[in-house]
């Protein structure tokens, strides 16, 4: 990690056992770091959760974040109107 | 043991101290990117267990500096040193896990008023470009 200044990194949890389910939780965080170790930003967010059952079976059970998609959607909902706008106003439309 | 020899031991423990408290912080600032610090305390009820996760984002900055300088003909001189920094910590809860006896599920959390506080900003920069659009005169 030393001299890069950026870097994706996903960790693993302490694994739970409960009612003989095994859960192993992943993150997923960017690590920006500024030269000579002046500081920097970490952005860590829960990717999902590996399950496991005694009998071996495993799936992996995503995290999603549905605040930022509400957010996202908004904001790509109000740069189409606004292009949309700037596009019918240039033809004359309106 | 002089008086000068006696300030430069002095400034000597003070930037140790200071980069032992740089270096701590540092540490705590690298491990919000452990998982440990996105996935909270597990709550068990019974027989289901709650394990909420959250969206993590911790950002930090250090400065330091030093100076020196002397009068005419080397008549006397200074010098001097300092440094400081800061940060921000902030976490917005994302899902929680719920363990019970009929399986694993992931319960996704809506945070309304940051959903709010978004749609009314974007709502007012809407109307404030379009404002600025229809002022302007259309190209026919």
């Amino acid at each position: 990690m030393a001299g890069t200044f950026w870097v994706r990194k996903i960790s693993e949890g302490k694994p739970l056992t409960v009612n003989g389910w095994t859960l192993v939780p992943l993150s997923q965080a960017l690590v920006i770091q500024l030269p000579g170790w002046r500081g920097g930003l970490v952005w860590n967010r829960p990717l999902g959760v590996w399950v496991s059952r005694d009998e071996g079976q495993e799936h992996f059970l995503p995290v999603r974040d549905t605040t930022r998609t509400a957010i996202l959607a908004m904001l790509a909902g109000a740069i189409s109107f606004l292009l949309v706008m700037s596009l019918f106003r240039r033809r004359g439309w309106c | 043991m002089t008086e000068e020899s006696e300030v430069k031991q002095a400034g000597a423990v003070a930037t140790g101290k200071a980069l032992d408290v740089a270096e701590g912080t540092l540490y705590q600032f690298l491990k919000t990117a452990e998982a440990s610090a996105v996935y909270g305390e597990p709550v068990r009820e019974g027989d289901v267990l709650l394990l909420p996760t959250a969206e993590v984002v911790t950002f930090l900055g250090f400065g330091v500096g030093e100076g020196g300088g002397s009068g005419p003909e080397g008549t006397g001189g200074g010098s001097g040193e300092g440094g400081g920094g800061g940060g921000k910590t902030y976490a917005r809860p994302v899902s929680v896990v719920v363990v019970s006896p009929q399986g694993v599920e992931v319960k996704h959390i809506l945070d309304v008023t940051k959903v709010v506080l978004a749609a009314l900003t974007t709502w007012g920069f809407i109307v404030g470009m379009a404002l600025r659009m229809s002022r302007r005169p259309s190209r026919h």
